[in-house]
């Protein structure tokens, strides 16, 4: 039966980038300032973590695919790198992946970090990407708001 | 003769909706060409930036072929047209697979030349009279571009004719035809090429046109036995002014018979005039009058139909009458040679996207992408787009129950929408919804040939089949569906006043 994770799991230390356009930073850069802000609130070594959790939505203009950006960027020791994607709830995925691991007891320490650099495009907004073969065959070639926007004239009508 | 017990059986036609003034061309280009501001008279139609021959086609197809979901009785299909969007790629198989006709059909493009779309009805005739094909569906179709500042950029116009040939029911019997093959060169365009180059008018006109009808027409009706005196409709596409009479006076016909050739309201549409006009003089046309289909082109095509007392029966047809009272003015002179390529424009960033079909993808998806054809679960009857091997169906997700069910002809009304300037559009804001359909189903589509504000939630909608995007980095285009307004309302509003 499932237990849950409610009293299994502490946060130990958190981090996060400054806003802004951030025109001076990649990706990288970013991941590495909320980084070492986190570990320096939880007062604990590289060594201590045991595994990583990793999310970026649109990895083609950000960190590029798979787990290895974030061990690369932040000189991780040997250990396992989840990558996670699940749009803009991508970094609660990670959390969620961290705290799992911890909850189970595979891990003592974890770390979740979420990361999206959007602005290298040369235009404001979200990015346009191909969401596979099919769907742009079929699919309007719409954007984030344009869908949401849609929520509107639903309710009125 | 064993040709009389065949003919025509329906018929169905399309002109885009947008009507460019030929003032808004000749005003803008005044300062170049002076000399075409005495003809910026009516209007032209213009196809919206996603239609093409195939697309206008498609749709005069669907006005003969009405909503009845079998179309197994249609076993050739002839497409007429100078401007067919694949070299090669077989474009009536485009329009096959749109239609959803049998795999069974034998599909042919005829090409090359003005008289495409009588070449193509005349093939369809031979097929049926031979005994090789039951039915045979053509449909002829063009989209010309002309250079800015020409004569033929006021002359052309864009649409499509189909006709339907069998051997019962028919609406008019194909009395016969006679055939001239003869390379006179009024214009060419060049394999490759964009714009077409003509030679003088006046001798076109003399040792063209006047040689070369004439000689065409007295074969033909020695051939059929029909009297000069007898035809009652004659109809020949020719943007010289009195010269289809002046042609059918020398030939013994009745001048008064000449048909419109449409050029104030709609313009020539190419290799799909000769059947434009004959859609158009079959709808004004009473039973038991003889038709003369005249189409000039390296060479001459004659053709004599005469109509039955069932003509009548196809007073529901959109038809070209119908089409052409289905308009709207366009006085953007600037949009039209943006949609037809002649303006580097600057679409944004957002439009270099990567619009690259995965021909696999396309394939094994042929009937939801082409047909429009969803699913519908067998055991709980409930439809979905696309089709799916576990059904959408919330409390009995079966699997394999689905069997194709097509969309392309129900009504449906717009649930949600959005105008959308972000997003890359050639005619924005880019218009999409939420379009649900009558008897179930829903599906997210651009919808088409709107305008900004016009669109509403409740508004009733009609599917299309148009250019959905142009990959021009590999020169595919990439066709789908899309949700338009119905605008029956609104044509019969017209027809009213």
């Amino acid at each position: 039966m499932a237990r849950g994770i409610k009293d299994k799991v502490a946060i130990l230390g958190m981090g996060c980038s400054k806003f802004g356009e951030r025109w001076d930073s990649g990706p990288e850069e970013l991941m590495v300032e909320a980084y070492l802000e986190a570990m320096q609130d939880a007062g604990i070594e590289p060594t201590q973590l045991d595994a990583a959790w990793f999310s970026t939505h649109i990895d083609e203009i950000g960190t590029g695919k798979g787990g290895t950006p974030l061990s690369v960027a932040l000189r991780l020791p040997n250990i396992a790198v989840t990558r996670v994607e699940n749009f803009c709830a991508s970094g609660s995925e990670a959390l969620r992946g961290a705290v799992y691991a911890v909850a189970s007891g595979a891990a003592d320490i974890a770390l979740a970090l979420g990361v999206e650099k959007l602005k290298d495009t040369g235009y404001g907004g979200l990015p346009v990407s191909n969401p596979g073969t099919l769907n742009p065959q079929l699919t309007p070639n719409g954007s984030a708001p344009g869908n949401f926007a849609q929520l509107a004239s639903a309710y009125r009508a | 003769m064993a040709e009389n017990t065949i003919g025509l059986k329906a018929f169905g036609g399309y002109i885009p909706r947008l009507r460019l003034q030929r003032k808004s061309i000749t005003g803008a280009n005044a300062w170049i060409a002076p000399n075409l501001v005495g003809k910026g008279k009516g209007e032209r139609s213009m196809g919206n930036w996603d239609e093409d021959s195939l697309t206008m086609a498609v749709e005069a197809a669907r006005d003969l072929l009405g909503t009845d979901e079998d179309r197994s009785h249609i076993d050739a299909l002839y497409f007429g047209s100078t401007t067919l969007p694949f070299s090669d790629r077989l474009n009536s198989g485009i329009i096959s697979a749109a239609l959803t006709l049998d795999h069974g059909i034998q599909a042919v493009d005829v090409s090359s030349t003005q008289r495409a779309g009588t070449i193509a009805l005349l093939q369809a005739c031979n097929g049926v009279a031979g005994g090789a094909n039951k039915e045979a569906l053509v449909c002829a179709a063009d989209h010309r571009k002309a250079r800015a500042a020409s004569v033929q950029e006021l002359e052309f116009g864009d649409g499509a004719a189909a006709l339907s040939v069998g051997t019962d029911n028919l609406i008019a019997k194909f009395i016969g035809s006679h055939t001239l093959t003869i390379d006179f060169v009024d214009h060419f365009r060049g394999s490759g090429e964009e714009f077409d180059y003509g030679w003088e008018e006046r001798w076109i006109r003399d040792e063209g046109y006047t040689k070369i009808v004439p000689e065409a027409i007295t074969a033909a009706l020695e051939k059929t036995g029909v009297s000069a005196s007898d035809i009652d409709h004659f109809v020949m596409p020719c943007t010289f002014a009195r010269l289809p009479q002046k042609l059918a006076k020398m030939c013994g016909i009745n001048p008064d018979t000449v048909t419109d050739p449409l050029g104030s309201v709609c313009g020539e549409t190419g290799a799909a005039h000769a059947l434009v006009m004959l859609v158009h003089a079959l709808q004004n046309a009473k039973p038991g009058e003889k038709i003369m289909l005249v189409h000039f082109g390296g060479g001459c095509d004659v053709l004599i139909f005469e109509t039955t007392d069932l003509i009548a029966s196809m007073s529901d047809k959109k038809g070209i009458v119908g089409s052409l009272a289905d308009r709207q003015e366009e006085t953007n002179y600037m949009k039209f040679l943006t949609f037809h390529g002649l303006v580097e424009w600057e679409r944004g960033m957002r439009g270099e996207q990567d619009k690259k079909t995965a021909l696999t993808t396309l394939y094994r998806n042929e009937d939801t992408v082409m047909g429009l054809v969803g699913g519908r679960c067998t055991e709980t009857g409930v439809v979905q787009f696309p089709r799916s091997r576990i059904s959408v169906a919330p409390n009995k997700p079966a699997v394999d129950t689905q069997e194709p069910y097509k969309f392309a002809d129900r009504n449906a009304t717009i649930l949600s929408w959005s105008a959308d300037f972000l997003s890359f559009s050639m005619n924005p804001p880019n218009h999409y919804g939420m379009i649900v359909f009558e008897g179930g189903g829903r599906i997210m589509m651009d919808i088409g040939d709107v305008t900004q504000g016009e669109v509403d939630s409740g508004m009733e909608v009609r599917m299309v089949f148009r250019i959905k995007d142009f990959d021009d980095q590999r020169g595919f285009k990439r066709y789908f569906w899309k949700a338009v307004p119905v605008r029956k309302a609104v044509a019969t509003a017209q027809a009213a006043e």
